[in-house]
């Protein structure tokens, strides 16, 4: 894979695992991010024969966008990672937010205490914030990230997701 | 040995692309020492910080599919864990999992071992009930496709379905503090269900405070739900008893219909995982703890976060097993409705129901001395011998039931636990049948209408809310559990007791 921006999913026996590349950091965090929405969202082969009745379910209500801001604060580059994914899927399963873009994203590197710490904040435009009835939502098979394998470096990210 | 499945492949090989390799096409070139015709063994010395041998139980076919997964290098990898006691153990459906493999057993010293969450898996408790009847083949057929099609209604299925449920404070303490029994106490099932539950469904050593409220929200409203995966209800058929004697200790016969649960702690189980690999990553650095892989991220079990992490880990094996009670209820309620009859009059009983993912503080002997070990089961069953207190008053004198469901396609098994199990293996033998290709895989080349027809043609029902989720466990994408068994069976750490055959299947 080359550095040009992108991500792509893998094979894995057990689960899934997620690459994302580009030139810096904040373009393969943005990559990864656009990586998970992708896993996170249905497309028309695998709603296969119900794909019609998903949408008639979801009232207008549901359907209007909305921004959801997630902030994470880690000692090292795998860990805000891992915990930002986590989040995203925490967001969807608990409270059925439906991610559909990345409307923003910020990386800072820093430290603290003489330690280093990365801080990263995305915004995430989706459908279904605050929307307590799950019967209507669309399902999805990715249930965390995880650190197996993990691959975190300004250019290349990998992660396996627990399926 | 291997033993005969009654079914072929259902799809042509140009249908599916075989995927049992890694990215890069490689297998696993480490060394395996034959110890016999179903062991294998990881020396010591593979690894330097390998504290004991890995163990592996298969014969050269399944061996050839667990090499080219690189499933081994995890078993070496559990190896190096502080505490682990005698081996870390693969049984024979052993595949790649994040950290540890599924299909894992290792037994940590409570006093100087460690404990860790990716050791037991984000489903928490994800496990199996059968529940026997007293209706026949011939009796239920007639009936079959209206006992689908009610299931399938009564039952919330998919990811992140919901149920009527909703628990207010004083039910969210007794779901993860009093499991299953919480669950009869709601008019779910009858207590005598607990008496063929492992724990009684409902272990002991839960703290509701050490859950977080982020599991407790995703956990919200799952209960009784089936989830999506591997998670499914199958109605099956006893198609062989191999030993009458502990058949009829278990209410087994030959042509009965049964019915078999598998689910776990849905998105609370995940998210108390989630929530504890990074508590575990921060004390690996305290506890100055080295592990090759980080999905390994562990504590002493006698540390605060080593408490802490068992006692939510409890609270959602109790959650697991108040789930599949609730389940089974509806289960039984489908049967009355479509059946017209009472569960005392369709002879509805609770067989068993096992843990696949689970740690449990148990005393086994080592090196002659009891010792009191944290065993980690993470896609493995306990598998206990005659005699021993945990297992039900009414199984002690055979031993335990092991529970072995398959694919959609083919067999499950009823097995039994041995001394053997006790000797070797801390009470434990294999779960499933084992994935063999990626999810991504499983999707080429095949639809789930191509599936349930495939199925059907067979005298499968199957109904599925999600197509891709079907076509994600086709049959194919499983080692053959046939295998698995009749290698477990070879080895001698559960034996057989009876091979059930799939007559309908809900998958969510």
């Amino acid at each position: 894979m080359s550095r040009s921006p992108g991500f792509e999913i893998l094979d894995h026996t057990a689960d899934i695992r997620l690459a994302s590349t580009g030139k810096t950091l904040e373009e393969t965090m943005f990559e990864l991010i656009k990586g998970v929405i992708r896993l996170l969202a249905k497309t028309e082969t695998d709603l296969g024969e119900r794909q019609s009745d998903y949408f008639e379910d979801i009232s207008e209500d549901i359907r209007a966008k909305t921004e959801r801001e997630i902030r994470v604060t880690a000692p090292n580059l795998e860990r805000a990672v891992v915990t930002l994914l986590n989040e995203i899927i925490y967001l969807y399963d608990a409270e059925g937010f439906e991610p559909s873009d990345v409307s923003r994203l910020a990386v800072d590197r820093g430290s603290v205490d003489g330690g280093s710490q990365i801080r990263i904040t995305v915004g995430i435009t989706g459908i279904g914030q605050g929307h307590a009835d799950a019967k209507e939502r669309r399902p999805s098979r990715i249930k965390a990230a995880t650190y197996h394998g993990i691959v975190a470096s300004d250019t290349r990210i990998e992660v396996v997701f627990d399926t | 040995m291997t033993l005969s499945a009654p079914v072929g492949r259902i799809i042509s090989e140009g249908m599916m692309v075989m995927s049992t390799q890694d990215e890069k096409g490689e297998k696993w070139q480490g060394p395996l020492e034959r110890i016999d015709d179903y062991r294998w063994r990881i020396p010591r010395g593979y690894k330097p910080q390998m504290k004991v041998p890995g163990i592996i139980y298969a014969d050269p076919d399944l061996l050839s599919s667990i090499r080219a997964d690189k499933a081994p290098e995890q078993v070496a990898n559990v190896a190096c864990m502080p505490g682990i006691v005698g081996a870390s153990l693969a049984m024979p459906d052993i595949h790649w999992g994040y950290g540890f493999p599924i299909g894992g057993v290792a037994a940590m010293a409570v006093d100087d071992g460690v404990i860790a969450p990716g050791g037991i898996g984000y489903d928490i408790n994800c496990g199996v009930r059968i529940l026997l009847t007293s209706l026949s083949e011939d009796e239920a057929k007639p009936r079959l496709e209206r006992l689908m099609d009610r299931l399938f209604e009564e039952i919330p299925l998919g990811v992140g379905s919901e149920g009527d449920l909703r628990l207010n404070p004083d039910d969210w303490r007794g779901v993860m503090t009093r499991g299953a029994e919480w669950a009869v106490e709601r008019g779910f099932g009858l207590w005598e269900d607990l008496e063929a539950c492992e724990e009684g469904g409902a272990m002991r050593g839960a703290d509701p405070d050490q859950v977080s409220s982020k599991a407790r929200k995703r956990g919200a409203g799952q209960l009784g739900t089936l989830g999506s995966g591997n998670h499914f209800i199958e109605v099956s058929v006893v198609e062989n008893v191999f030993n009458e004697a502990a058949a009829s200790e278990f209410g087994l016969f030959s042509g009965q219909v049964v019915a078999q649960i598998h689910s776990g702690s849905r998105g609370f189980g995940h998210q108390i995982c989630t929530d504890y690999v990074e508590v575990m990553a921060d004390a690996l650095e305290k506890y100055d703890i080295w592990v090759p892989d980080k999905q390994l991220a562990c504590a002493p079990i006698n540390s605060p976060e080593g408490k802490s992490y068992f006692a939510a880990m409890v609270c959602a094996a109790n959650y697991a097993w108040a789930n599949r009670q609730i389940l089974a209820h509806h289960v039984v309620s489908a049967f009355e409705k479509v059946f017209e009859s009472s569960r005392a009059g369709l002879g509805i009983k609770t067989l068993y129901d096992v843990a696949h993912n689970i740690a449990k503080i148990e005393t086994h002997e080592v090196n002659g001395k009891p010792v009191k070990l944290c065993v980690h089961r993470k896609g493995a069953t306990r598998a206990f011998g005659p005699g021993r207190p945990e297992i039900p008053e009414r199984y002690r004198k055979v031993g335990q039931p092991v529970l072995v469901p398959g694919d959609m396609g083919r067999n499950s098994y009823v097995l039994l636990g041995t001394e053997r199990a006790m000797e070797e293996t801390f009470g434990s033998s294999c779960h499933g049948a084992g994935r063999l290709m990626s999810r991504r895989a499983a999707k080429k080349g095949l639809t789930g209408k191509t599936l349930r027809e495939e199925l059907r043609r067979r005298g499968i029902l199957v109904l599925a809310k999600s197509d891709a989720s079907l076509v994600e466990e086709a049959p194919d994408v499983y080692k053959d559990v046939n295998e698995v068994v009749g290698v477990t069976h070879s080895a001698g750490i559960s034996t057989l007791v009876a091979r059930l055959r799939p007559l309908g299947v809900i998958k969510g």
